[in-house]
């Protein structure tokens, strides 16, 4: 693999460490990444990962971009509000490194897409905020064999282990019975930006190191690290044989969920917001943004490429991504979110028909 | 009784006390009892009403996630090594 003069003095810095150097390099052009979610722990990694000459990167990610975001997901600004994130890092990306592919994917991830979203890669980062997701990433990485450097962070700590399928702890190794519902979220106890920072830099540190030489500080281990002590620590862990994911009693997958789903997410500006979960991705043609705003006189506030977001019926917001998600906020229940999009998206399909 | 080591993250770390403290327990509940004995505050973090682990926090017994074992009731041997972490999803 040869690289441009350009590209040499692009990542002349990182080439004279002796852990990188020019075979590491190589190593890290060939190289297939999918960071999956990019808030607060993605939006560093790919950053990163993108500066330092990763070759392939895609991003997956359901949302857009919140005000909320603004104060540690720097690929954001405020003009970005309203837009799909993967939209806008995928923008960021190119321009800051314009050797690399950047594949932005607006799919939301569960049980029903995870396989997808993990395939083709030589590892899987870890960008979420949620166990459920983890889950369905966890077990499609044990299914396709692909490395998943899991990781979290929340108040002033955070976690990080690299499982690598058949060989160390899986996530449900470690986390067993964890359950969202019994842990707080940052949007109640808060999450310090530089905890985040922190735990984006060990997984570029270690992903980068695994990349190049196939070996991780973080294999059979849990890191724990805390700000307010600036402390560090090692748990070793092993694969627990009654693992229901990677154990000898794996439990069979439960039944196929019904779609459109519909999942209640924190209030957004002080309204309720509701994401809609289509299950397989759907592929809107380019053309359907400006077509319900120009037919359906629907008012935009944001019109991206792979998302729009228009105020509809007076005081509702909705994001209505490429891949069929929708944001909806102001819905005064689940049901009515969902009787919403099933308009939405029965009106689209019913243009679609008429040939838009 | 067996002798086992607790290892607590300096953030869960008893005052006064280094983050490894040596105790006779014969199963996990012995040592979980112990912590809240001192640390009182952390009960109903640990424990459901049932007497049961939250999952807010991850316990391991020599690497091992102790709901994967026998939860509270798993038997400790000598030189056993239980971690208590605080369970983290945020990101």
């Amino acid at each position: 693999m040869e690289f441009s003069d350009e590209e040499i003095e692009l990542y002349s810095r990182q080439i004279v460490l002796p852990e990188i150097g020019i075979g590491g390099q190589e190593e890290l052009k060939k190289a297939r990444v999918a960071v999956i979610g990019i808030g607060g722990l993605g939006c560093s990694t790919v950053v990163s990962l993108a500066a330092m000459g990763v070759g392939y990167i895609r991003i997956v990610d359901r949302d857009v971009v919140e005000k909320s975001n603004l104060h540690r997901q720097h690929l954001y600004s405020y003009k970005d509000i309203g837009y799909p994130k993967v939209e806008v890092a995928a923008k960021r990306l190119k321009e800051l490194n314009p050797y690399i592919e950047v594949d932005p994917l607006p799919i939301y991830v569960d049980e029903t897409t995870a396989r997808d979203v993990v395939s083709g890669v030589d590892m899987v980062i870890d960008g979420l905020d949620n166990i459920t997701t983890r889950r369905a990433i966890n077990r499609a990485c044990l299914e396709v064999r692909t490395p998943y450097l899991f990781s979290a962070a929340i108040q002033t700590y955070g976690v990080a282990s690299l499982i690598i399928p058949g060989e160390t702890a899986c996530l449900e190794c470690l986390y067993a019975n964890v359950v969202d519902e019994d842990l707080p979220t940052c949007s109640v106890i808060g999450v310090h930006p530089a905890i985040l920072q922190l735990i984006s830099a060990i997984q570029v540190s270690e992903a980068t190191n695994y990349l190049i030489h196939s070996s991780s500080i973080l294999q059979d281990k849990l890191l724990f690290c805390d700000l307010k002590s600036l402390s560090m620590e090692f748990i070793p862990v092993k694969r627990v044989s009654g693992c229901p994911a990677c154990g000898e009693k794996m439990k069979i997958r439960e039944e196929a969920k019904k779609y459109p789903m519909v999942e209640e997410v924190c209030e957004r500006e002080g309204v309720a917001t509701f994401i809609i979960n289509p299950g397989k991705s759907m592929k809107l043609p380019p053309e359907v943004f400006s077509h319900i705003i120009r037919e359906h006189k629907v008012e935009p506030i944001i019109l991206g490429e792979l998302g729009l977001t228009f105020r509809y019926g007076g005081n509702l917001k909705i994001s209505l991504l490429k891949s069929g998600i929708a944001i909806i906020e102001g819905a005064s229940s689940r049901e009515q979110a969902l009787e919403i999009y099933k308009n939405i998206i029965a009106t689209i399909r019913l243009d679609c028909e008429k040939g838009m | 009784m067996p002798l086992v080591k607790l290892v607590l993250p300096r953030a869960l770390a008893i005052p006064g006390h280094s983050k490894e403290i040596m105790m006779e327990a014969s199963m996990l509940k012995d040592v979980i009892d112990a912590l809240i004995s001192i640390r009182p505050e952390l009960g109903s973090k640990l424990l459901d009403s049932n007497g049961r682990l939250r999952s807010i926090f991850s316990v391991y017994i020599n690497g091992r996630n102790a709901e994967l074992l026998n939860g509270m009731e798993t038997e400790l041997r000598d030189n056993d090594e239980i971690s208590i972490i605080p369970s983290v999803a945020g990101g």
